[in-house]
């Protein structure tokens, strides 16, 4: 039996300039569409070759704040109130940057 | 975790053959405590023959202001930070180019025993924002101990102090509180700035002229209207955006900014909620910028809120 037997053909794939918004939305529609939890998609350039990978991992790496241990000490509604700002001063950072390049691969 | 004991200054009178001389022991919050309890145990280390595009994922990723270097037989041979990656930027370098080209040495280090007053000397004294840590072995590198999480100390230290400002309102009125510390005290009073229509390449020439994490951006009125931090031209640099783009496009908008009169725990929440590691000071009209405080003038002032613990800090010479 060979990889090709038992791989999928059909799965969802990002695209390098993809915000991290737009990244996490496919995340949740791949999950609904594969009905199954996504961990990791894989990182397709224009001509369709696999440059990385993005697994939720680096999502939550990346959206959570520096000082996180910190946030226990304070009042949960001013916690609440700036998740929003910074989601929003992530914007310029682009799956391309926070993805990872180094994919292990087989051949089918 | 760190616990913490309070400490006041002593005087202790030496008896000399000739004459009594007084001898201030300077005690404060960070007496005693050792680099082991307050470093970060995550260290990124990447080898030289890694791409710059890579460390720039890593920093981005991780939210470090820079990374060890690695050896093919896996010993740290130096660091590679933001301010390396802006300077090969700037220099035309590509984000494919190898981190061994870059990187910095020799490799500044500290002790898991050494105090964290003496790491924060040795810092000051080599320009440095952070130290890594050694370990019992040659080669091993356990962990490093940046401002931020020095700051952060202070932070906890005074959220746990019974006269501290932010825990004024639990208290009964009788015990008075000390003297809070205010931004303006501690703030830097000059602030770098470019306007809107400026190149990137301006805006890095000032950043690295005055050493700086941040440029502040003016609109054509003279108002404050945006930051370019490192970590935005490092994300531009991997995006492979042209050196001559104007500021506007790179920079980050709203300003965050704080009151010249706020006491500095505020400033401090306010730095760790917004995850940046500087804010503008503002004399109450945001537009308006007239100082920088940043979590290494923080950790310099060894106190998070108020004099309770800093008064400690004049060092009479023996």
């Amino acid at each position: 039996m060979f990889a090709r037997d038992i791989m999928s053909t059909r799965f969802h794939t990002l695209r390098p300039d993809h915000s991290i918004a737009e990244a996490v939305r496919m995340f949740h529609t791949a999950g609904l569409e594969e009905e199954k939890r996504v961990f990791g998609l894989m990182v397709i350039d224009e001509k369709r070759h696999l440059v990385g990978m993005l697994s939720i991992y680096d999502v939550l790496l990346f959206v959570q704040p520096k000082h996180v241990h910190l946030w226990d000490e304070m009042d949960a509604s001013q916690v609440q109130a700036r998740y929003d700002e910074l989601l929003d001063r992530v914007k310029p950072v682009r799956v391309g940057d926070i993805m990872t390049i180094d994919v292990v691969t087989v051949s089918p | 975790m760190v616990s913490f004991t309070f400490r006041t200054s002593s005087i202790i009178f030496l008896t000399n053959s000739c004459e009594v001389m007084p001898v201030i022991k300077t005690r404060n919050v960070m007496k005693g405590l050792l680099a082991n309890e307050a470093m970060q145990r995550q260290v990124l280390k990447l080898p030289e023959n890694a791409s710059l595009g890579k460390c720039i994922s890593q920093l981005i990723k991780f939210k470090l202001n820079g990374l060890l270097v690695l050896d093919s037989a896996l010993c740290p041979v130096g660091v590679a930070s933001k301010t390396d990656l802006v300077g090969a930027f700037y220099g035309g370098l590509p984000v494919e180019s190898l981190l061994g080209d870059i990187m910095n040495g020799p490799l500044l280090t500290c002790f898991l025993d050494d105090e964290v007053e003496a790491c924060l000397n040795f810092m000051r004294a080599n320009g440095v924002h952070q130290l890594y840590v050694r370990g019992a072995e040659p080669c091993s590198i356990v962990g490093m101990l940046s401002y931020s999480d020095v700051a952060g100390l202070l932070y906890r230290f005074c959220r746990s102090c019974p006269k501290s400002t932010i825990r004024k309102a639990e208290r009964s009125n009788h015990f008075s509180c000390a003297q809070p510390l205010t931004v303006k005290e501690i703030m830097t009073k000059s602030v770098i700035s470019r306007s809107e229509e400026d190149s990137l390449a301006e805006v890095i020439e000032e950043l690295m002229t005055h050493r700086l994490g941040a440029v502040l951006i003016r609109d054509a009125h003279g108002r404050a209207c945006g930051v370019i931090s490192k970590t935005d031209i490092i994300v531009s640099y991997n995006h492979g955006t042209s050196l001559e783009v104007q500021a506007r496009s790179v920079m980050q908008a709203p300003v965050v900014s704080c009151d010249q009169q706020s006491p500095l725990t505020e400033a401090l929440r306010h730095m760790f909620l917004n995850d940046v590691q500087r804010l503008f000071i503002h004399d109450g009209d945001s537009g308006h910028i007239i100082g920088v405080l940043s979590l290494s003038d923080v950790a310099q002032v060894r106190s998070g809120s108020c004099r309770a613990c800093s008064a400690s800090q004049i060092i009479a010479a023996p």
